[in-house]
């Protein structure tokens, strides 16, 4: 009786594996669904928010036109130009109307998100796709550099969690963990930049130089990267490695460490294959949600080390109530996020087996 | 014949911020070849404590304080295992000393397949990877277990074949003595009995000597040959199973016995009040609360475990040569 | 391996070495940008607004005006300077027949522009007529030419205006004036979304580089320029966004700027760390006052925006508001001395429009019928007043501060002001919507000797709706009498007896009406390097954000070192 269950048993599992991949697969179409969903809602809400926003473009506009031309100018004057602004910036259809265009536009006449105001007359796609590489470049590698240096260290930390050292990392990283990303910065911009004078501290690459394949352009895009990316990777992997700590700590509670232990596996083994893999599950979803927070809270960085970057973008268009170029930002944030924690939403089941049948 | 394992004065106890709250005090006790020894005891008794004191697994804020532990194999060689360097003994764990843990329905690896969970201890122990897998295919028969488990991941699983797989990786290696704490917690009465099936066949099969730790008499009673019964941090008392099921001398055992359920419907009653905690061992003996037959020596002095003949032994003032001349 | 590594070692020995050398040899000649000497570079350090635009020199888009190349410094030439002493430009003089409605304007001969192509009457007239054509697109400097003609004969313009106009000639005198582009540039195309790419204007530089990554712009003199006289000293002008003031402040210490704006609050400390480092101060033409809404109660009685104005403490906030020592106090309507012959000096007198005098304010508002009761004014309703004062925050404390010294001073009184602090597009939205009580406002009107803009707004034509915009003074002021005024000035000849004897009327009906009142004139402060450059002095009549800054470069000159 005994042998017969389990033999049902496996066999059972060895179904169970078949069911898994058809689950696995129809796991990965309802995520896709979801993700298409949240990212239109995203959008819809952002475009009707956005014009909820007290604040008429226009009348910034004329704001700065009244002062560059020194005087008052006459009424008939204005109505022309604001006539010809609202047609071309779409602004005088009814709002449901302005809605349909922008997602018809949008979709099929391939990411024609209008003309912006921050830097008219570009077009807003080119103004995102322009700024784009410097946020992701920068930013994105440097959570991810975070993320890889913090996920490290919090798990030796969490590993020797005991010894005065790694007590003397967790008094550190959570004072930079608390410390405001700005003063960070700042520091870094006065004792680096101009007191120590070890490397450049504003700008994306040196002031007379234009992007070409020359070691000259390329040495200096990397000297310039390095302050902002380090402002952002000591903040951030600081969280990490806190977070990366905490979980390691709370794995090894856990019996399957204390079995692995008892079963005389080398240290390094058990680090590796039984507290490290367990406690990286939860550490990858955090890094999809850090990314996603980062990203908007970028521009705190960029407007420091003056970098053309999309977070100084949006500060600019939300200054002009842009609409086309704020949407454009928000559109591609919201897609960037989405898209990365779909990534992580379907990589996870490769980290973690017990997805693969719950989900 | 020497002992298999002989611990003397072992105490170990939690680090507080000044002070150290002994949780198991100077257990003396002998694991004989080939015996299966049952520690029966409450929770908090320091059963727990005592298994992986053996294991040398204690983590902070768990320390070892006193005593020694001598582990004497068949091929001659003698282990002190508190002086051995961590190193030498990661090899002799598993190899000659192997332990299921309390609570193994959570000790596998939730994230690795069985097969690799079975397979890098004993390929860290020098096993070729044929060796290992065919060692594992051979300990997933001797529990019952089909060989295709290996290519699943424990959540696959239920827990009497999680609970299986744990014994059948502990005795791959064919260790001389297996400390099971808890082994059979939290699964139904038939699988429970099956698996102390399949413990004692195992034994018979290996000739490996199991330390079983259970709060359960029952347990006891099935499997095992000898029992120790720990209160509070100590034994009371020793001897083997007929004995203390049917004569037992320390009154805790007396109440322990007495609270067995058993068939006929006729229940004698529990023990009176609760275990103590670590953190308030009562002076002299430490069941003089609770204790029925409680005098005044008792409250004052500790009393020794001590051999009553047959092999029993009782740590009970009631047994000591003086008390029972003026009795 | 091991020779491998030894070889490199010495190869970056040998690296490190010659730089070091050659960074040795270069300390001759101090290089900034890549190779400018940086004694011939000048360089400003602008603080560009939220427009970011690099790669476009369009004079005539609105949307990106305002920016921070430069181009509408270093290229873009006037026709007329006339912001403190007269500069014939690009050209020459104007003159108005008897009844005002023809004007001649003599342009100049043998300008060029630079990309070397001579600058002709048919580009002034290519451009006459592209604005004019192209008015409907709202671009700048078009609607001046509505129903205007023209015609031209040698290097004379003659204009027929519609209507008896003594004031055509503001279009091509202002701070921001009418110039022409080069047909051969602008010839079909659309002037809303051409760049202009090679910045091709009549100034003394060409255009080296620009780039919208770094946010700089670079400038190089050309040799053909064609006024000799006024060629400027710096061989470069490089234009660029700043960083942020706390870090900007170490450039400016170092040296690495010439001219650039920099907060009040940092200058001192930039002064003492670098004794080059001077504070230039010049008048912004646009004085600061605040707006009443006069359909909201009591704001519709003059009594009472008098009142108001009487507990306004102008002297402390203009000293909050302006670089220490160099105040203006505000004599409506112009910044400065006033003339006479244009303003009421007994009407100021008499209404008291630039007096702080809480007990007048008391005194008045008795009289008007807005009695203290429990410690509150009430108004006509018995109902206590409660008023909301909007202001904005741009840095500039006596922007802000304002509001909060008016709502202790009204308090005194026993009326109740709120300060609220708006962001600059929701400001700049319910001002010109009338969706205010009381509103900060820059009136810019300060045409020497003709202060019609101070008054053009007044008129009923621009009390529109709440909510809807107005390009008037946007409290919704309406007075038969104003409007009977403003209509006989529009067409007066501003210098005629006749005009100023209206405006001397229109100032007596606003210092009595109150529909706006004063507050302080604004000056700002620049920071000048004098280490590389100087003839940039205190109180020269220039504005940096607009072309009249074109004069500015030709004050400078390479300092003695």
């Amino acid at each position: 009786m005994t042998a017969n269950s389990d033999a049902s048993a496996g066999d059972s599992a060895a179904e169970g594996q078949a069911a898994g991949r058809r689950e696995v697969f129809q796991y990965a179409v309802r995520r896709f669904g979801v993700y298409l969903f949240t990212l239109w809602a995203a959008i819809t809400v952002a475009f009707f928010v956005f014009r909820l926003v007290p604040g008429d473009p226009m009348n910034i506009l004329l704001g700065n036109l009244t002062r560059a031309e020194g005087r008052q100018r006459d009424a008939a004057a204005e109505e022309a130009i604001i006539a010809h602004y609202r047609e071309i910036f779409g602004m005088d259809d009814p709002l449901p109307l302005q809605y349909i265009n922008y997602l018809r536009k949008a979709i099929l006449g391939g990411l024609d998100l209008g003309p912006s105001f921050v830097e008219y007359p570009a077009q807003t796609k080119d103004l995102v796709f322009r700024r784009m590489p410097w946020t992701i470049g920068i930013f994105t590698t440097s959570v991810l550099l975070a993320w890889i240096v913090g996920t490290g260290l919090g798990a030796l930390i969490g590993w020797l969690q005991r010894s005065r050292l790694s007590q003397l990392a967790v008094v550190i990283s959570t004072l930079l963990q608390i410390t405001p990303v700005y003063l960070v910065a700042l520091g870094l911009i006065i004792y680096v930049g101009y007191i120590w004078r070890i490397l450049p501290a504003g700008g994306p690459y040196a002031r007379h130089l234009q992007p070409e394949w020359t070691w000259e352009f390329i040495s200096s895009l990397l000297t310039h990267a390095i302050l902002p990316m380090l402002s952002n990777m000591i903040v951030i992997g600081a969280g990490f490695t806190l977070g990366m700590r905490a979980l390691m700590i709370s794995v090894l509670g856990e019996d399957y460490l204390t079995f692995a232990r008892a079963k005389g596996l080398s240290p390094f083994t058990v680090l590796k294959d039984y507290a490290f893999r367990n406690a990286l599950i939860p550490q990858v979803t955090a890094l999809a949600i850090i990314v996603g927070a980062t990203l908007n809270g970028t521009f705190i960085i960029e407007i420091l080390f003056q970098l053309p970057g999309l977070g100084t973008l949006f500060v600019q268009a939300m200054g002009l109530r842009d609409f086309n170029t704020m949407q454009a930002v928000v559109l591609f944030s919201i897609f960037a996020v989405l898209t990365l924690t779909l990534i992580v939403d379907l990589a996870l089941p490769l980290l973690d087996p017990r997805i693969r049948r719950t989900a | 014949m020497p002992a298999l394992l002989e611990i003397r004065g072992l105490s170990a106890g939690l680090q507080g911020r000044r002070s150290i709250t002994q949780v198991v005090s100077s257990v003396d006790l002998d694991v004989q070849r080939g015996e299966i020894l049952g520690v029966v005891g409450e929770s908090g008794c320091g059963k727990s404590t005592l298994a992986t004191a053996i294991m040398r697994l204690l983590v902070p804020p768990q320390v070892l304080q006193s005593g020694s532990m001598t582990l004497r194999l068949k091929d001659g060689n003698t282990y002190e295992l508190l002086e051995l360097p961590e190193t030498d003994l990661r090899q002799l764990r598993w190899r000659h000393l192997s332990y299921i843990p309390q609570g193994s329905m959570n000790s596998l690896n939730p994230v690795l397949r069985i097969e690799r969970q079975m397979t890098d201890t004993l390929i860290q122990h020098g096993l070729s990877r044929e060796e290992a897998l065919k060692r594992s295919i051979a300990a997933l028969e001797m529990v019952n277990l089909e060989p295709r488990l290996l290519d699943s991941y424990p959540h696959e699983l239920s827990g009497g074949m999680r609970q299986r797989v744990i014994i059948a990786a502990a005795v791959s290696m064919r260790p001389a003595l297996i400390v099971a704490d808890e082994l059979t917690t939290a699964l139904d009465v038939v699988t429970q009995r099956q698996l102390l099936q399949e413990l004692a066949g195992i034994r018979d099969e290996l000739g490996a000597t199991i330390l079983i730790i259970t709060h359960d008499m029952g347990v006891v009673a099935q499997i095992a040959d000898r029992v120790a019964v720990m209160y509070a941090g100590k034994i009371a008392e020793l001897g083997t199973v007929n004995d203390i099921f049917e004569s037992p001398l320390h009154p805790y055992s007396q109440g322990l016995i007495g609270a067995i359920p058993r068939a006929g419907g006729h229940r004698v009653e529990g023990l009176p009040g609760e275990a103590p905690s670590p953190w308030n061992y009562p002076a002299g003996c430490r069941f003089h609360t609770r204790c029925p037959h409680v005098i005044d020596r008792c409250r004052a002095q500790t009393p020794a475990l001590l051999p009553q003949g047959d092999g029993r032994w009782a740590a009970c003032h009631l047994y000591e040569p003086e008390v029972l001349s003026n009795a | 391996m091991f020779y491998a590594r030894r070889g490199l070692l010495i190869a970056v020995l040998i690296l490190v070495m010659g730089s070091l050398l050659g960074s040795a040899v270069a300390q001759d000649e101090e290089l900034v940008f890549g190779d400018l000497p940086r004694s011939e570079t000048f360089i400003v350090a602008s603080q560009a607004p939220h427009n970011d635009v690099w790669d476009s020199f369009n004079y005539y888009q609105a949307p990106t005006y305002n920016n921070a190349t430069g181009y509408a410094n270093v290229i873009v030439e006037p026709s007329f300077i006339t912001s403190h002493d007269f500069h014939a430009w690009l050209a020459q003089s104007w003159e108005y027949n008897e009844d005002g409605t023809e004007m001649t304007l003599v342009i100049t001969e043998g300008a060029n522009w630079n990309d070397g192509t001579p600058l002709t009457m048919d580009d002034w007239l290519f451009t006459l007529q592209y604005n004019q054509e192209n008015a409907d697109k709202g671009i700048n400097w078009s609607s001046f030419l509505r129903d205007v003609t023209w015609s031209a004969e040698g290097n004379e313009i003659v204009f027929s205006l519609p209507e008896p106009n003594w004031r055509f000639h503001y279009n091509f005198t202002g701070i921001g004036t009418f110039t022409p582009v080069p047909k051969h540039v602008w010839e079909g195309q659309d002037p809303t979304t051409f760049k202009n790419p090679d910045a091709i204007h009549s100034g003394p530089y060409r255009l080296v580089s620009s780039n919208a990554d770094t946010r700089t712009t670079i400038w190089e003199r050309r040799d053909d320029y064609w006024d000799p006289d006024r060629m400027p000293a710096p061989k470069y002008m490089v234009w660029l966004k700043r960083p942020e003031a706390d870090v900007a402040v170490f450039e400016w210490e170092e040296g690495n700027y010439d001219l650039g704006r920099m907060p009040n609050s940092v200058m001192i400390r930039m002064m003492s760390a670098n004794p080059h480092i001077k504070p230039l101060v010049h008048q912004d033409p646009c004085p600061r006052g605040l707006i009443f809404n006069t359909t909201v109660p009591p704001l519709d009685d003059n009594m009472f925006r008098r009142a108001l104005g009487l507990l306004l403490n102008r002297q402390a906030v203009a000293n909050l508001a302006n670089v220490p020592g160099y105040v203006t106090p505000v004599l409506w309507p112009n910044l400065g001395s006033p003339d006479e012959s244009y303003y009421d000096a007994a009407a100021a007198e008499e209404f008291q429009v630039t007096t702080f005098d809480p007990e007048a304010a008391a005194a008045l508002l008795d009289e008007a019928g807005y009695p203290l009761v429990d410690g509150a004014r009430v108004d006509k309703d018995g109902e206590p007043i409660s008023l909301d004062a909007l202001y904005i925050d741009i840095g500039n404390p006596g922007w802000t501060v304002w509001a909060w010294l008016l709502s202790e001073q009204a308090q005194l009184v026993g009326i109740e002001i709120n300060p609220r602090l708006l962001d600059i597009p929701t400001f700049l939205t319910q001002g010109p919507n009338g969706e205010f009580d009381i509103i900060f406002r820059w009136f810019c009107g300060n045409l020497p000797g003709d202060p019609i803009a101070l008054f053009e707004g007044l008129h009923s034509d621009y009390a529109l709706p709440i909510g809807e915009r107005t390009g008037g003074v946007p409290g919704r002021y309406s007075n038969p009498d104003m409007d009977a005024i403003i209509e006989q000035l529009r067409t007066a000849n501003p210098a005629s007896e006749e005009a100023q004897a209206l405006f001397r009327q229109a100032y007596r009906l606003w210092a009595e009406e109150a529909p706006y009142v004063t507050l302080y004139g604004e000056n700002e402060g620049v920071v000048f390097n004098t280490e590389y450059w100087t003839g940039l002095a205190v109180g020269q009549a220039w504005v940096h954000w607009t072309p009249a800054a074109r004069q500015i470069i030709d004050f400078l000159e390479p300092a003695d070192r």
